[in-house]
């Protein structure tokens, strides 16, 4: 399984929940790794990711709503 | 300084940041800038009440708390928020109630905006408008940045996005694109007055839908061809802390420690974080009311305590920490600016049937 293909299942499986934001492919000491951003950290089921998911690192990262830059 | 002072501060720090102040403008980046201020007031029970997402839709006025009485209250005053962002705010834990209080339209005076952390940068060099200023087209009230200059099939444009130069694939071609964008004119003599550098020309087309159904843009790019070569530089800023463009590009890697110049911002740095899966962007323009799906972004974390894009630094060119390759181009932040949103610059470059940067253009 590559990481794309374990941050995908990721996604599919988590996309619902309230915390879940978005998922991105990072590194984690030069290996591919899963970045969780999430809308925040405080939610028993992030530790679910303590090991890792599917063999992969999960980095998790609290992000806020994105919005083009445009300034009005 | 008693808990609900306390609580009070906490709340419109996070309200500045999170650009609900109306008077404030989005996003109060002195604040984010400032050493340690949101840090060393914020507590973890308010962090988990209090997150991003709740805040959406709450343009607030003020934020003032009870004092001398028995069980104070924190009072928000707001102009206009969705009902859940307001009991979001209310349901904070803890001894002390949070109340929302519905108030009337704010009147922004003059001289407030004028001390505005936000005015518009514009750069010079040698006379020109550098890369990285303020920019829009003609008759709109918005501002974003120019972010380099291009060369496609022989001739020179300027480059940005799509939601700048086209408002969202909505501006006619032709129309003059201006800088500084007319919202940033300033009585200051030193700051340029408003001028059409160029004319907007083509796009990549933002779709709307679901993903299944409309295939998920890669980019939000636009460029306008310029009017006269001699008012513009390839320099990306202005100053010391200034360089020219890259003419080479470079992939974006985790880790990678890059910087920008942008209209709102100026000159930031930050660290290449993540390759983003696909997921939905809302748009709201006059014209173009819609979420967009995108794929093949990457997110820049800013350091510590910064923002690395605000808005208005929309359409800003992310290049490497030596500044020798462009990495990227800015379109979208999270509102604190901590979590910018980039296209790869190698893409970008595909766009419009191939084109390049330029480079030692009066720099």
């Amino acid at each position: 399984m590559t990481v794309e293909e374990a941050a995908l299942s990721l996604q599919a499986r988590f996309q619902k929940r309230p915390w879940f934001n978005l998922i991105g492919i990072g590194e984690d000491g030069g290996r591919p790794a899963i970045v969780l951003y999430v809308w925040t950290l405080k939610t028993p089921e992030l530790r679910e990711f303590e090991h890792g998911w599917r063999g992969f690192s999960v980095i998790i990262r609290k992000a806020g709503a994105a919005r083009p830059l445009a300034r009005r | 300084m008693d808990a609900a002072e306390a609580l009070a501060r906490q709340l419109q720090e996070r309200f500045l940041i999170g650009g609900n102040f109306v008077l404030a403008g989005p996003a109060g980046g002195s604040f984010a800038k400032r050493p340690g201020s949101v840090q060393a007031v914020t507590t973890d029970a308010f962090e988990d009440v209090y997150d991003d997402a709740g805040f959406a839709g709450l343009a607030v006025q003020a934020v003032g708390f009870e004092h001398g009485v028995d069980s104070p209250t924190v009072h928000v005053y707001v102009t206009k928020g969705s009902k859940k962002a307001e009991r979001e705010v209310e349901a904070t834990e803890g001894p002390l109630k949070v109340r929302i209080n519905r108030v009337g339209r704010v009147t922004v005076r003059p001289e407030a905006a004028s001390t505005s952390v936000h005015r518009g940068q514009v750069f010079v060099h040698d006379g020109r408008i550098a890369c990285g200023s303020s920019c829009a087209p003609s008759g709109e009230n918005y501002a974003g940045t120019f972010g380099a200059i291009l060369r496609v099939g022989g001739d020179l444009h300027i480059l940005s996005n799509n939601h700048v130069l086209a408002a969202c694939n909505h501006t006619p071609i032709g129309v003059p694109i201006l800088s500084p964008s007319p919202k940033d004119a300033s009585a200051n003599p030193q700051v340029p007055v408003p001028r059409a550098i160029a004319r907007h020309s083509r796009i990549c087309e933002l779709r709307s839908g679901d993903p299944a159904l409309v295939a998920p843009c890669h980019e939000d790019v636009a460029i306008a061809s310029l009017i006269d070569s001699n008012l513009v530089s390839s320099r990306q800023g202005a100053g010391a802390e200034s360089y020219d463009t890259p003419s080479t590009t470079d992939a974006l890697r985790t880790g990678m420690r890059v910087k920008k110049w942008g209209r709102t911002t100026g000159l930031t740095t930050g660290a290449v974080e993540s390759k983003v899966l696909p997921f939905a962007m809302p748009y709201k323009f006059n014209l173009f009311s819609a979420t967009v799906w995108f794929t093949e972004v990457w997110t820049i974390r800013a350091d510590q305590g910064t923002s690395f894009a605000l808005g208005g630094d929309s359409g800003s060119l992310v290049v490497d920490e030596s500044g020798s390759h462009a990495v990227g181009l800015v379109f979208a932040a999270t509102g604190a600016g901590d979590l910018a949103y980039v296209v790869p610059m190698a893409h970008v470059l595909t766009c419009f049937g191939g084109a390049s940067l330029v480079r030692g253009h009066h720099a």
